[in-house]
Order: structure tokens, then sequence, then C-alpha cells
């Protein structure tokens, strides 16, 4: 909305600068433009824009009055206004904060305002929404009127600007842009009025616009508050398409604070105090929806004329907006000019790929897993600490442990930092294995892995027996001849190192793994690492008290990123970062899944970006857990009609006992919108009805189910305790009771029924005691007169 | 509760079985089904049966809390079950181990009938199983206790309890002899007050014994109670002194006021709470459902009496079938709440 206004407030101007030197300013105008523009639907913010218009145009009318004190004045008549809206949080807000920050804002903002040429006006114009059309539309019709009063206006501010310029910390701008700030700030103003609420208050109801993928590139956002029309997911999704990254804190990189009202939470509060410490390159910006929207508009031409970027940049954001600008004129999108490699020089990239290019025709056969595996241990990403760790401890072993042991036979167990073997913990696929068999290669070990979940095979299973058998067979040679070996002639023969992979692994076919191999730890004269994923888990109870722990942890999808990115450089895939990460975060931190997914994707695809990682993985996303209140959510939403069965079905067997119990607690406070207009209320009540009656075929398949074990009526049983109620009743929530919360119950049946278990109980005993003397009875009846 | 021990007497008396239970008891005893409404004398009449079979040993039980094992195919469950327990008789409800009463019939109960009693003197040569709410077992339960009765019928006998015979298999009717107990009229009902208070020596007022009965919905227990509860009230009884009904009668007659005044889903989800209410204080939701629609036929215009019947016989059925109480009750309510808004939108518009 601001945008469009201010594209409108260019235009004056530069016919104003084109020397029209018309200030008068007709009073009729404002009557009447405020009228056209109130009959819009968008009433509320319509007025408040156009009344905020018009008073800076009063203000600009009674010229007598020093400029700043205009300022002040329109600042206070917003703020009024809102306080009426009773947001005093924001109104506060907003007084307190000075001019400057809604000036970068609108620095921000026209940097990409006047990225396109005035010839592409018209077409932006267009573009996102309705309502400012009619608003903008709606002035220039009364143009000659209107005209007129803009001018004065921006004259207003052609003169205003140069005082204030050096006080905003943005030096040689444009007055333009101080027009621009202007329009952008009366935009904000507006979108104060909503208030916090939980629902962006236009849901929807914006287009949203499509940009050139990469025209937020290097840019780092961060959202705070309720946006305008925009869900924060959606919010989230579009700046990273686009290439943009998305924090969840502000920081000192943080480029843009994305929020549509000032809420005065943390992120702004902090914003604003890097705003002022950290005046440098990069400092956080507020940006709203809208602002947003135009970045990502303006950039759809894909031809930024570098011109006018010059000439609008703001020396905040030069460095930033060159960058952006050379990149993508060289269409480079495998460089980003993401933080790590920022500098990096186009032909750096252009060697590296080629230098890969051959490794890549050199090994083709091996799937990246392979292919990637980190060579050294500082290539393992995350964990160096437990890496270290490893280290240390296998650097260590044979002086702390052997000859320790000479000493004092064997029993070192005592020192519970100084265990002999070490368990390694952690998620598949964070380079456990891997991190393992480095550590002791780099020592110089030679490292015998077993795999126990091989162990069921017959080759292998020699091997396991040899460690669950209590005589004398392979792993147990191995570890005293070894021994025996080191002792005598320790230089020649190289150190050995047991690997016990996967030892959660060790089920029903090698009885006992676990214990012999707690046996031939206590024995063992080499160095044992057992690597599981699950360290709590039963069978490895046992095992824990014998090992260190190591417990690995995931690495965040940064790090991940910027593996990934190297991987997909050395293959020469044109991949964004954000797109990595995004991978990263899919994957859920196992690495060895990413880049199958990146070797995947690579068949198909020479550049990937954010959408291809988005769609190949969305149905990974989707096997999440959802609880049974999102279900009930889902199904019951107002929307809920229009899902597909089978996501209804799958929702409603996200937890078969749980959803009905929350649907039998709820359903009543739904308006149902199958009702539609009923003035009596007669439908919802027939709906309810209906709906209770199927919950109660839901309760009769539940005790078929449970008492017969047929459990091939399961679906039907959601089907009726679920699907049909939620179908029938789907709609908007209301409460039923004063103070009670807009949100699902928990079903109250199952603390009812413990209840009643209680007092079931309590009665059963009185019945007792009284059946004891002799009197006979029903013991219902007794409670009843208690 | 001092009332109820002459009671015993008092009600074999009333009912004249004298000639039924000699015959009982001095032949073989066959297997004997009780039904009856409550509070007409079933719990009454088997004790009798057993005094009057064992003599005064019959009365001597102690209580016995015995935790089964029960091996059910691949698991053991454990089941807590509470009996009563004399040298000749042991009385038990199975039903309280709710859907895992199968296990009870088919191995607790068997594994009694199997041996016979230590007793070598007494007279008879079998004990007796006293088995309450009967009608409550689960269809397989049931079925499995058909095979029990006729194999051990020689070490055995069972007295079965219900209320409702319907709710029993054929084959266990049909194994049985059948007695039904009628409940008491309110002359009988009556009669009994007057005899008690003569015991107790108290001074009944005239008309208020039959007030009493009138409000007891001819349950003789329910009879002596409300008259006890009386006598602690206020003792020098007074000819219109208030009897106090049922607090969960009460209750259910302010529900259904309660949803006759409003029909709306606010009003539904308030009724909600208040049968949760009853049903938290063990209300059987049988009883709730039945009191609540007779308390809604005393407000019906007729046209709709036929049709909320219905409902709740139909819902009265699910309910049975299903485990949750609550759902269909509340569907009872919900359905209730549809027809009637709809008759008095058509009504009077």
């Amino acid at each position: 909305m601001s945008s469009d206004i201010r594209k409108w407030f260019m235009k004056q101007h530069d016919k104003g600068n084109g020397g029209s030197k018309q200030t008068t300013v007709s009073q009729k105008s404002s009557p009447n433009v405020s009228e056209k523009v109130v009959k819009e639907d968008e009433g509320n913010l319509q007025r408040r824009k156009t009344s905020k218009y018009f008073a800076v145009a009063s203000d600009a009318e009674k010229k007598s009055t020093p400029i700043v004190k205009d300022e002040t004045a329109a600042e206070k008549a917003s703020s009024k206004r809102k306080s009426q809206k009773g947001d005093d949080n924001i109104h506060n807000e907003v007084k307190q904060s000075p001019a400057k920050r809604f000036r970068k804002v609108d620095a921000a903002a026209d940097d990409d305002d006047f990225a396109p040429s005035h010839e592409k006006k018209k077409l932006t114009d267009t573009e996102p929404l309705k309502k400012l059309k009619s608003n903008a539309t709606g002035i220039k019709k009364k143009s000659v009127d209107g005209v007129k009063s803009d001018e004065g206006d921006n004259n207003d501010k052609d003169v205003e600007t140069p005082v204030k310029g050096g006080g905003r910390g943005r030096g040689g701008s444009g007055s333009a842009s101080a027009i621009g700030g202007r329009g952008g700030r009366g935009g904000r103003g507006g979108f104060m009025n909503f208030g916090e609420r939980k629902d962006p208050p236009h849901k929807g109801e914006k287009e949203v616009p499509e940009g050139a993928p990469d025209c937020l590139a290097g840019l780092t956002f961060v959202i705070s508050g309720t946006l305008d029309s925009l869900e924060r997911e959606e919010a989230e999704d579009l700046i990273k398409r686009h290439g943009g990254r998305v924090t969840g804190s502000v920081s000192k990189k943080t480029t843009y604070l994305l929020a549509d009202e000032d809420i005065g939470g943390k992120k702004s509060a902090k914003a604003k105090e890097l705003g002022y410490l950290f005046r440098g390159p990069v400092s956080t910006t507020f940006l709203t929806e809208d602002g947003l929207f135009d970045m990502i508009s303006k950039s759809k031409p894909a031809k930024p004329s570098g011109q006018n970027d010059a000439r609008s940049k703001t020396p905040v954001k030069k460095d930033k907006l060159l960058e952006k600008n050379c990149l993508v004129k060289q269409g480079l999108k495998g460089a980003e000019p993401s933080l790590g490699i920022k500098k990096s020089a186009a032909e750096d990239v252009q060697s590296s790929i080629s230098h890969q290019k051959r490794k890549v025709k050199a090994g083709d056969s091996l799937t990246w897993t392979e292919k990637y595996r980190p060579k050294v241990p500082n290539d393992i990403i995350g964990n160096q600490s437990l890496v270290k760790q490893l280290h240390d401890w296998l650097a260590n072993w044979h002086t702390e442990f052997l000859h320790a042991g000479k000493k004092s036979t064997g029993k070192k167990q005592s020192d519970s930092a100084a265990k002999k073997a070490v368990l390694i913990s952690g998620t598949p696929g964070i380079g456990k294995s891997t991190s393992a068999k480095h550590v002791s290669q780099m020592l110089g070990f030679n490292v015998i892995e077993v795999n126990a979940s091989d162990s069921r095979g017959k080759a292998d299973a020699k091997i396991v027996k040899g460690v669950g058998g209590s005589t004398s067979n392979s792993i147990k040679e191995l570890i005293d001849n070894e021994a025996l070996s080191m002792n005598k002639n320790r230089s020649k023969h190289p150190k050995m190192v047991l690997i016990m992979d996967e030892v959660d692994g060790m089920s029903a076919g090698d009885r006992g793994g676990v214990a012999d191999l707690i046996s031939s730890i206590k024995v063992a004269k080499i160095p044992i690492i057992c690597i599981c994923n699950d360290r709590y888990s039963q069978k490895l109870k046992s095992l824990v008290n014998y090992c260190m722990l190591l417990n690995f942890r995931k690495p965040t999808k940064q790090q991940m990123a910027k593996r990934l990115m190297q991987v997909a450089q050395a293959e020469c895939l044109q991949v964004n970062e954000i797109a990595l990460e995004e991978l990263a975060e899919r994957v859920n931190g196992d690495m060895r899944m990413a880049l199958n997914q990146l070797q995947y994707m690579s068949l198909s695809l020479s550049v990937i970006k954010y959408d291809d990682v988005r769609e190949r993985l969305l149905s990974s996303a989707k096997d999440e857990d959802i609880s049974p209140f999102t279900a009930v959510d889902k199904l019951f939403d107002f929307k809920g009609g229009k899902l597909r069965m089978d996501e209804r079905i799958e929702l409603s067997m996200s937890d078969p006992d749980l959803v009905p119990l929350i649907v039998q607690e709820n359903y009543i406070n739904y308006r149902p919108s199958l009702a539609g207009k009923d003035e009596n209320g007669l439908k919802r009540l027939n709906l309810i009805a209906q709906a209770a009656e199927s919950i109660g075929d839901g309760d009769i398949f539940n005790v078929q189910i449970r008492r017969y074990r047929q459990w091939q009526l399961s679906q039907a049983g959601s089907f009726a305790s679920t699907i049909i109620p939620a179908a029938l009743i789907h709609g908007n929530r209301e409460t039923l009771e004063p103070g009670e919360r807009n949100f699902n119950r928990f079903g109250g049946w199952l603390g009812k029924n413990s209840t009643m278990g209680k007092n079931l109980r309590l009665l059963e005993d009185v019945h007792i005691h009284i059946l004891a003397s002799q009197t006979s009875n029903l013991d219902r009846w007794h409670v009843s007169l208690s | 509760m001092d009332f109820i021990r002459p009671v015993q007497s008092v009600v074999s008396k009333l009912e004249g079985k004298r000639m039924f239970f000699r015959q009982v008891s001095e032949q073989d005893c066959p297997h004997l089904l009780f039904y009856g409404p409550p509070g007409s004398g079933k719990k009454t009449m088997v004790m009798a049966l057993l005094k009057e079979m064992f003599g005064a040993s019959a009365e001597k039980v102690k209580l016995e809390q015995k935790a089964w094992k029960i091996n059910a195919g691949t698991r053991t469950i454990e089941l807590e079950l509470a009996m009563l327990a004399s040298t000749h008789h042991v009385e038990l409800n199975p039903s309280d181990a709710g859907f895992q009463d199968r296990y009870i019939v088919q191995e607790i109960i068997k594994e009694m009938a199997k041996n016979r009693p230590i007793d070598s003197k007494g007279k008879k040569g079998f004990k007796v199983l006293v088995l309450n709410e009967v009608d409550k077992l689960s269809k397989e339960a049931q079925h499995s206790l058909r095979r029990t009765m006729e194999k051990y019928s020689s070490s055995c006998r069972l007295i079965l309890c219900c209320n409702s015979s319907s709710r029993v298999t054929e084959a266990i009717r049909s194994r049985c002899l059948n007695v039904r107990l009628n409940a008491p009229s309110a002359e009988q009902i009556i009669e009994v007050l007057e005899l008690i208070a003569k015991k107790e020596s108290l001074q009944l007022p005239p008309g208020f014994a039959a007030r009493i009965a009138a409000q007891s919905n001819r349950s003789l227990r329910r009879a002596i109670l409300a008259f006890e509860t009386c006598r602690v009230q206020q003792y020098p009884f007074t000819v219109n002194q208030a009897i106090p009904p049922m607090d969960w009668e009460q209750y259910v007659s302010e529900i259904c006021s309660d949803i006759m005044k409003e029909q709306s889903p606010k009003r539904l989800f308030q009724v909600r709470g208040k049968i949760y209410e009853l049903l938290v204080n063990c209300i059987p939701p049988e009883i709730i459902l039945k009191k609540l629609l007779s308390e809604l036929l005393k407000k019906l215009d007729s046209e709709l009496k036929h049709e909320v019947c219905h409902w709740a016989a139909y819902y009265e059925h699910r309910m049975r079938l299903g485990q949750k109480a609550i759902f269909h009750i509340e569907a009872f309510v919900a359905k209730f709440m549809s027809i009637y808004k709809a008759f008095l939108i058509a009504t009077f518009g």
C-alpha cells in the first residue's frame, strides 16, 4: 500500500521537479478525496492513510510553522488516532521511536522502488493490492486538484529533507526518497491499527508477488509480530524462495526486521538498539510486508537499471546492493553472496569448479556419501569437541590402560573418567562411524570394524559369535593375541582398535552379545569403540556403565549447508545456499540423507533452487508428528470441508484414541458452516444431534475393536468418531462459557472416567463392608444417598 | 440400616414364599435365577434361602479379597476380586471385572465349581455360588457360564441375581429355575413401614407412611431408607414433613428442566457437565437415562412422547453396545433438543 502511494508521489514529484510551481492547495480536494476513499472496502486503512496524508498537506499549507514541528505534528496526529483505536502499546512505541528509523525503512524500500525506471511504473502500479489501486486511481481522477495539493506536499518535503538529511544518517539522500519515506510511514501507521492478533488481518487478500529468484540474496530477515496478510510460514517461504535468509532473532547480521506493527517486543527493541549501535555496513532496519512485496515485485523485470540503483542507494545499503546487482548480472547463482563466501570472486569459483570437474570424472560411480565422506577429522561437521575427546581418549589409551593395567591387574575401572571403551551415540547419518574411523586412522590404529547388524548373515555370525561366545574365538583371540604381540613387540605391529558398530542392533540373533561385549571390554587389551543410535535403549543399559559416553549431536543447518555447498561446487551443481539450508532442515540433521537427496536431485537438475528442494522433500515433511490438537483443529477448521478424504483419515488416525475424545469434547463449540443461516439455531442442533450419534457409533466401533480385536474396523471407527462429526460441524469455533479460551479443550472423558473409577472402588469398599455386616444391598444405591 | 434386618422375615412373610423355601431346601435345589426390579427383595430372598438350607452357619461370612492370576492364551491377566464366603457359599460380583469378566467365569468360577465342599457331614452335597448382577455380564461370559452350570451341577449350585432377565441369555435362563420378584405394592410397603415403626417404637403419623411409599417408586429399600432419613432429620414425625428425594434424582430433574428451558449448544454443554457429575458419582448410566426420560415425559406433549421414547430406547441400546456412556446420553440429549426445538418452532413459530 505504502509503495503505491510512494510511486504516485514520485510521479507527482517528477512533474514537480519538472518545474511546476503550483503551490496552492485547494481545500476542496481533501474532502472529496477522503469521501471517495472512505467508500472503499478497506475503509479503515484508507481513512487513516488519507487523513494522515492530508494532515501533512495541511501542514504544508501553514508554512509559517517550522518544518520539524510539522513532522512531530503529523506524528502526533497519527498517534492520537491510534490511541483512539485503543492501541496504547503501539502508540507509545511510535512516540518514542524517532523518525530516523522510519526513514531507514524507507531507504530500504526506496532502493527497490527506484530500481525500475519510471517507465515500469504502470506495470508495478497494477500489481499488489486492489484497494491500493483504487486509492491511487481515485486520487488520480481528481488529478488537477490532487496534484496541486501533492505538489504542495512534495515541495514541502523537498525543503524539509536537506534540513534533516544529516540527522538521518544517510547523507546525500535525494528528496525523492524522503517523499517515499513519508508514504512509507503512512503505510506503517495504517497497519498499526490492527493491534496484536493471531491471524494476519488481511490473510489471503493480497496477491503475493513473484520476483527474480535472487532478489533478496544476501539479505537476512527477522520476522516479528503479525504480518498484514501473510502467515509467518508463508512469509518465510517467500523470503527463502527469493534467496533471502530468515533467522530467529535479531543480530548484527540482520538486515531487515520484517514487521507490520511495532509490537514493542524484544526483537524490535533489539533491532532498534542495534540500529543505533551499528550504523555500519549492516544495520537492522524495519520493513513492512508491503515493503517486502515491493522489493520482490520490483525485481521481477530482472534487469535492474544500475543507474537508478546507484542514484537511490543510500550509503547504508550501498555495498549490499552493488553486490546483489553484479551477481544478478553475472547470473552466478552458485556463488551466492552468502556471508561465508562473500568476497569470493567469480574467477575463484570458476577455477574451483573446473578443478572439481576433473575429480568428478575420476570417481563417477561412487555414491556421494562415500565420495564425500570426510577424509580427515577436521572435515567432520559439528561435534568437534567430541571428536577431540575421542581423539584424546584413543591417544592416551595405551599409556593409560596397558601400563596401568600391569600395575593394578587390569582393574582401572575405579577411575570414572577413564573407561576402557567408548560408546558413541547419536541419530543416524551424523558421522559417528566416520569420526570413529578417522580418529583411529589418524592415530595410526588398525581398524577392525564389526558391524553388529550384519551379524545375522552366516559369515559375520562367526565373528559376532566370537564376541558372544565364551570360548576363545576370533575376536577374543584377536584381542588377546594382539595384546600379546603388542606386549612383546610393539613397534612392529600396528596398533589395533575394535569398532563395534550398531551395538544396539545386537538382538535376538546374538544372544548375550552385549554381556560378552562387556566382558571383552573388561579384559580387552585394545581400545573398543561402540557405536549406537539410541543410548537409552534397554539393551545397552548394562553396557553404558563400562563406557565413556559420547553423545553426538546433529549438526546445525548452517554447518550442513556449508558442507553441502562444498559438495555441490565440487559436483558443478548450481545450488542456492538457502536451498541447501532448507534441505538440511528437512532431512533433520541427517547428513547422509542430505547427500543422498542432493545426488538424487543432481541427476535431473543442474540448478537446484529453493522451490525444488521444497517440492522434493515435501513428502518427508509430512511425516512429522501431528498433535491430536492440531489434527482436530484442521478437521474442524472453517476450511475443513475442503480437505481430501485421505487427508482427513490421516489426521484422524494421527492418534485414533485421543482425537475422538477431543472431538467429542469440542464439537459443540463449533458453529457449523453447513448450517448456513439459521436464525433459531435449529439446523445447528440437528447437526449436533447427528454428530453426537456418529460419535456414539465411534464408541461402539471402539468396543468392537478393543473387546473383540476387530482391528480391521479401526478406519471405520475413526471415520465415525472423527470424520463424520468434523464434516458435519466444521466451522468457526465459539466459546460457550464466558472466560473460556477459544481453543480446543482436552477431552474430559479420561479424567472423569478415572474419577469415576476411583469412586467406584471406594463404593466397592463400602459395599463390601456392608455385605460383611450381613446386610444385603446393591451397591449403587448407597452412594446416591450418602 | 438397622431396619433392614427385620425386613428379611418381613419380606418372606409378605411374599408367602415359605412353601417355596421348603421345597427348595428340602429337595434337591436347582440353579436359581432371581430377577426383579431393585428393592424387591432378591438378595433378601437369597439370604433367607441360604439360611434355610445351611442353617445359621450361612450367615457367618467373611470377606476375601483375592488376587487371581489367569492364563489367557499368550498373556496372564491379574485380577482382584472381592468375594464373600461362608463355609457353604461364595458370593461374588463377576461383572466387576468389566470386559474381562469372561475370564472370571471361565477360570475362577469353574475352579470353585469343580471343588466339592469339604464339609462331609453336612446334609447338602453341594455348595452354592451366588452371582450378582448377572445381567451385566458380557455375552461371552454368559456363554462360558452355561457349560459350567451343566458340567459341575453335582457339586455346585448357582444362584443368579439380576434386574432384568431379558439381558440374561436364553441358554442360562432355561437352565435355571426362574423366580420373578415383583416390586412390592404401596400397601405392602406401608405395611412394612408400620411394622418397622412398631419394632423401633416410633410414632408414625397416619398418611406419612403412604407418602413415603408413594415416593419410593415401589422400591422397598428406598422406602425404608427414606424413612430412616426422615427420622434422622426430624424425629417426632409431623404429618406433612417433607420427604427428601434422592439427591441424584433431584439433579436429574434439574437437568431435565434445563433441557426443556433452552435448546442450544451452550445448554447441551452444561448438561454434559452435569451428566458427568452424575456418572462420576457412580450413578449407573442406564438409570440416569431412564430417569431423564421419565422426567422429560412428564413435561412433554403427548405427540412427542412416542418419538422421544423411541430415541431413548435407541440410545440406551447403543449405550449398552458401547463403552463410554456419556457419548450416548449426550447424543440422546442432543437428539431430544433438536426434536423439541423443531416441535416448538412448528407449534409456536
